[in-house]
């Protein structure tokens, strides 16, 4: 007998939409965001500097700069944080930047939460029996239960 | 059957789970110890086919008379 579940980690909001939406434009179109799931800002400034950007963290928001471009992170009321771009960034390029720090972004939670699941696992009682990482580069743990 | 849970944690950051040999409550127990393990919150979860058949085949034997029962275990 078995139980299948899906799981998100508090990290990332558990929103249908996974990718990103272009929002209305911002400040009477002198700046654009784009929205994304991403909630940790802390997670977020690590994959940023993994990128290569300069980061500065206040309590409003992330300023980054990749060379000589400014990107803002601001967090939204529904707990999640967006980017925001100047006008004059092409909206490609934009787009571009927030997938590959999305895809940084995860790849850190991902190893964040194997790496707690094997420091928690015994104290619930589960044995590690085998783990590997598939051609998808999913990490695929299976645990003994004991009594 | 041995008991297992099956864990798949993705590069997307979603994480698959599925226990192996559990009764339904043991199932359900694992729900809460994996979110709390795991920092995550539920957003999907469903019996596997071969819960659901051997929930149906447990259902089947309990409306079946005993003595019809008698006859197929005799058989």
């Amino acid at each position: 007998m078995s139980l299948s579940l899906t799981l998100i980690p508090i990290a990332i909001a558990a929103s249908s939409v996974v990718s990103y939406a272009l929002q209305d434009k911002i400040e009477e179109g002198i700046y654009y965001k784009i929205d994304t799931n991403l909630k940790d800002e802390n997670i977020l400034t690590e994959a940023l500097k993994n990128r290569g950007c300069n980061v500065s963290l206040d309590k409003r928001q992330i300023e980054s700069t990749l060379g000589n471009v400014e990107i803002v992170f601001q967090r939204q009321e529904d707990d999640t944080i967006s980017a925001v771009f100047h006008k004059d960034i092409p909206l490609k390029d934009a787009e571009e930047f927030v997938k590959n720090t999305h895809e940084e972004y995860t790849r850190i939670v991902q190893q964040k939460t194997y790496h707690k699941l094997v420091e928690r696992a015994k104290n619930e009682g589960l044995i590690l029996e085998s783990e590997k990482r598939n051609e998808e580069d999913t990490i695929v743990l299976t645990f003994q239960v004991g009594e | 059957m041995e008991k297992k849970i099956r864990l798949e944690i993705t590069a997307t950051g979603e994480i698959r789970a599925k226990t192996i040999g559990m009764n339904d409550e043991e199932c359900l127990d694992y729900v809460e110890i994996l979110e709390s393990l795991l920092d995550a919150e539920t957003v999907d979860s469903k019996y596997t086919e071969e819960f659901l058949l051997a929930q149906q085949l447990q259902y089947q034997e309990e409306q079946t008379p005993v003595e019809q029962q008698m006859e197929v275990k005799g058989d």
